[in-house]
């Protein structure tokens, strides 16, 4: 009874062949997905570099402005200076001049 | 063939396509006694393979693969969703007329009444016969305890044997 339901089972469940197109559509759902995965890591790449190139554009362009920054304030640093340096000229020059006459009188 | 596929070959991951369809059509086609349904899971399976090719040793483990991925995604569809609703009306997979053989009859009859057994149960008659597995392997591939698949497999026999009786289909 066994054998006869086991050699039943055998027989009905014998491979059976895949539809004749199957191996090309698996390789059409390979392709798609090949070209899908090329089209993703490119587009990833792309954006990593576009993000680098952007990131240092941005880091040359703050180092220029912190180096025009620094220009401008020595600049403007010397040009104080130059101006205390001169009220201070005059101040000693009326000084000398305020103590000449004091000693002539 | 699997080393060449491995590292990007695309026709080797064909001849292994071809090489493996019908072992895997087979498993679905009797599975779900529908073509189309049981075409889509197997093309399914080998897609899922070309992803995780990388982690395939070797050919055993390639048809372990292969044969536990193709039972896995039978029974998580037949949970998801009602297959029964698309079977066509008529679709034995292999047509009976007025003056088919007995024997072509009665292997109708085994497949429709396999059809009806729980997914568990359908899965270890379909890798036991359709497949030659014995239970140790069957357990093997589908990471089961031995003696549940041997309990599966009890009383799928069970409830087919007394079902073909039932219809009078010759056992013996």
């Amino acid at each position: 009874m066994n054998e006869g339901l086991d050699d039943l089972l055998t027989k009905a469940l014998a491979r059976t062949e895949a539809p004749a197109d199957f191996t090309a559509k698996v390789m059409v759902h390979v392709n798609q997905r090949r070209l899908f995965m090329w089209r993703t890591w490119t587009a990833v790449a792309a954006t990593v570099a576009l993000i680098i190139a952007g990131w240092s554009g941005f880091a040359l362009y703050r180092t220029r402005q912190n180096e025009k920054q620094l220009v401008f304030a020595i600049e403007l640093a010397s040009e104080k200076i130059a101006l205390t340096d001169q009220r201070l000229k005059r101040s000693a020059a009326e000084i000398y001049m305020r103590e000449e006459d004091l000693e002539k009188r | 063939m699997l080393g060449r596929a491995k590292a990007g070959d695309s026709a080797a991951f064909g001849w292994l396509v071809g090489e493996h369809q019908s072992m895997v059509f087979s498993i679905t086609v009797y599975f779900f006694r529908n073509r189309a349904i049981a075409e889509e899971i197997a093309q399914d399976v080998f897609l899922d393979l070309y992803r995780n090719l990388a982690g395939i040793e070797n050919t055993a483990h390639l048809l372990a693969w292969l044969r536990r991925n193709a039972t896995n995604r039978c029974i998580d569809r037949s949970r998801r969703k009602s297959y029964r609703a698309e079977v066509p009306v008529g679709a034995d997979l292999h047509p009976v007329s007025w003056d088919s053989s007995p024997d072509v009859l009665a292997y109708a009859q085994v497949q429709r009444e396999l059809a009806a057994l729980p997914a568990e149960q359908r899965v270890m008659i379909i890798l036991r016969y359709g497949e030659g597995m014995m239970p140790g392997e069957i357990a093997e591939a589908l990471e089961l305890p031995v003696n549940t698949v041997k309990s599966r497999l009890h009383r799928a026999l069970g409830a087919l044997r007394s079902k073909l009786e039932l219809k009078k289909v010759q056992l013996t």
